[in-house]
């Protein structure tokens, strides 16, 4: 039976001989003295004397048990505990003195409450005999049964809470060591679970350390990477400008030789052959402006750029008054709306402006009069420009390619250039963090729209 | 060709004999330039003009008034004699860098190296005019006479 160590002990009482438990799961201070018998021994010679003391204790209502001799005195102590020793001092043999005596050898009953039964007479001699050996008290015969009671009830009392508490310690003892028990299970498990949690947070620690040094590992692939990239790029530029720029030169002495021919030579050259030399320099001429606008097309990547707040509006009538200076013979409305000033390159967007009013222009020559609208609105919940003409148009179907370098909707026979034009505004615009779109319809005009990010 | 008074004479250095025969062509247009010689890359422009060799012959070998020079040329190219003719002390020696690029970093360098002008190759008949205007304005301004409008 294990006691419950919620509360003070004890809980269950371990049974001795002849006691019963009777309180389970109470508290030490609440528990009431143990309702067992408690063992008298009367020892005397004579069985009358006895008889006597037993009368009077009798209705103590203990357990009273009777020895003849100081010997049968010892046996029954030694098969019995008692509260109590009666012992008369004059008996043939072994008197009262030897027979305590004998009793205090034994270790257990060291301490066992004796009360000598002795004549009046005697009293001097063997009180003083008597306390030497401890714990004694006597009584003088004859007896006055009160006293005796008296005396008795009070040793029977004593003993019955010795008992109890040594029962509430033999209880706490055992609850103790229960508890101990338990402690050192706990102990254990707990021992187990740390070491468990030790292991994990070891290996979370573990893991941490490689996620980190994965990480530090990727960032550094990455900037590598990007390095190479940026080298890679920047190679591949400094490549394609120096191929461009050798290639253009044999292009220029080609046709510088077509034009020696169709000059020097005209008179000799039939008229056929004076047309394809005039082809000639034409391709070659062509290629060398392709060549020209690539150039100008990386130019744009390998630039750094400062930018200001320009006012646009401004560099869109500089484009127009210079696009007008160029132009003969032509028809055209210019319908103007009005321009921020914003932050961006002042050079880059005049080329943009020149580019679009230009094409706007070259597109609208079977009009007369050609319409042609340069504006800025708010489209969408965003600040767009845009530059719309009445011109040719060209079919939505191939709008993706608009902006693709050396792509052409129309013939060259129809409309000069080399289809780079476009190629350089798109960049121009992303550069600047922008978006530039259209929308056409086959012979009925076209509109470019654009829009400036934050630089 | 009529020439007037005032005659500059030109050394062609550009390792392109075609470029070499378009720009004599190109000159043959101007009443005051006349080409006197050409050589094939900086390293003989050098020679040249210290009478190296093969140049020794003053009279063959003029000292130019002009110099035209190409920049891409095998062994030394335009910036080498740039740069060597700053150590020299042909004082009254126009430089002009015709070259195939138009790149600013490329005129740049070259003003910076002590080219007093810089033109693009082209043979577009006007172009061509423009260019030769150019050099003899150049030439006229550093020998202090007013250029043609």
């Amino acid at each position: 039976m294990a006691p419950s160590i919620a509360q003070s002990v004890p809980a269950e009482a371990v049974e001795l001989d002849g006691h019963n438990s009777q309180k389970r799961n109470a508290p030490v201070e609440t528990t009431p003295p143990i309702e067992t018998k408690a063992n008298i021994l009367i020892v005397d010679d004579r069985e009358d004397k006895r008889m006597a003391m037993e009368a009077i204790i009798e209705d103590l209502g203990q357990n009273i048990v009777h020895a003849k001799s100081g010997r049968e005195a010892l046996r029954c102590l030694l098969k019995q505990e008692f509260a109590i020793i009666l012992l008369d001092v004059n008996m043939p043999g072994m008197d009262g003195f030897e027979t305590a005596h004998l009793i205090r050898e034994r270790k257990s009953l060291e301490n066992i409450p004796i009360i000598f039964v002795s004549a009046i007479s005697d009293a001097e001699t063997h009180v003083s005999r008597g306390y030497s050996l401890g714990a004694v008290d006597y009584i003088l015969a004859p007896i006055v049964p009160e006293i005796l009671r008296t005396k008795i009830a009070v040793f029977v009392e004593l003993y019955k809470i010795t008992e109890q508490v040594k029962r509430q310690a033999e209880d706490l003892r055992l609850a103790h060591s229960e508890l101990e028990i338990r402690v050192k299970q706990r102990t254990e498990e707990l021992a187990v679970v740390n070491e468990s949690l030790q292991m994990e947070i070891k290996e979370r620690q573990r893991a941490e350390q490689s996620l980190r040094e994965l990480n530090v590992e990727l960032e550094r692939r990455v900037s590598d990477r990007t390095s190479e990239l940026l080298n890679a790029n920047q190679e591949m530029e400094a490549f394609t400008y120096s191929i461009a720029h050798d290639l253009r030169a044999p292009f220029r002495q080609i046709y510088g030789y077509t034009e020696i021919l169709s000059e020097d030579f005209a008179a000799a050259l039939p008229e056929q052959v004076q047309g394809y030399v005039k082809r000639i320099g034409a391709k070659a001429n062509n290629m060398g402006q392709m060549m020209d606008d690539l150039l100008k097309l990386f130019g744009i990547a390998k630039q750094t750029f400062d930018y200001q707040e320009v006012d646009l509006g401004k560099v869109v009538q500089e484009v127009i008054v210079s696009i007008k200076s160029g132009l003969e013979d032509r028809e055209i409305e210019w319908h103007l709306g009005n321009f921020p000033t914003l932050r961006c390159n002042y050079g880059l967007m005049k080329q943009v402006f020149d580019n679009l009013i230009s094409n706007a222009v070259k597109y609208t020559r079977p009009r007369r009069p050609a319409r042609i609208e340069i504006g800025y609105d708010r489209i969408n919940d965003e600040d767009v420009f845009y530059v719309s003409d009445n011109g040719v148009g060209f079919s939505m179907e191939y709008v993706h390619r608009l902006f693709g370098v050396f792509q052409r909707f129309h013939r060259a026979e129809d409309f000069e250039g080399t289809g780079v034009g476009l190629a350089l505004v798109s960049r121009i615009i992303r550069k600047h963090g922008g978006r530039i779109w259209a929308e056409s319809k086959v012979d009925q005009g076209a509109t470019f729209y654009f829009t400036l990010g934050k630089v | 060709m009529n020439k007037t008074k005032e005659c500059f004479t030109v050394l062609l250095v550009d390792d392109s004999e075609d470029d070499r025969f378009f720009m004599r062509k190109a000159l043959e247009r101007s009443s005051i330039l006349t080409v006197v010689g050409e050589v094939r890359d900086g390293q003989e422009a050098m020679d040249y003009l210290s009478g190296e060799a093969a140049f020794s012959d003053r009279q063959a070998n003029p000292i130019p008034d002009v110099l035209l020079l190409d920049i891409k040329m095998p062994r030394k190219n335009g910036y080498d004699v740039l740069e060597w003719l700053q150590s020299q002390s042909f004082k009254t020696m126009t430089v002009a860098v015709v070259s195939g690029s138009w790149l600013a970093e490329d005129i740049a360098k070259s003003m910076i190296l002590g080219a007093h002008g810089y033109f693009k190759k082209t043979v577009l008949k006007e172009e061509e005019d423009q260019m030769v205007l150019g050099i003899e304005n150049l030439v006229k301004k550093h020998a202090n006479i007013e250029p043609a409008k």
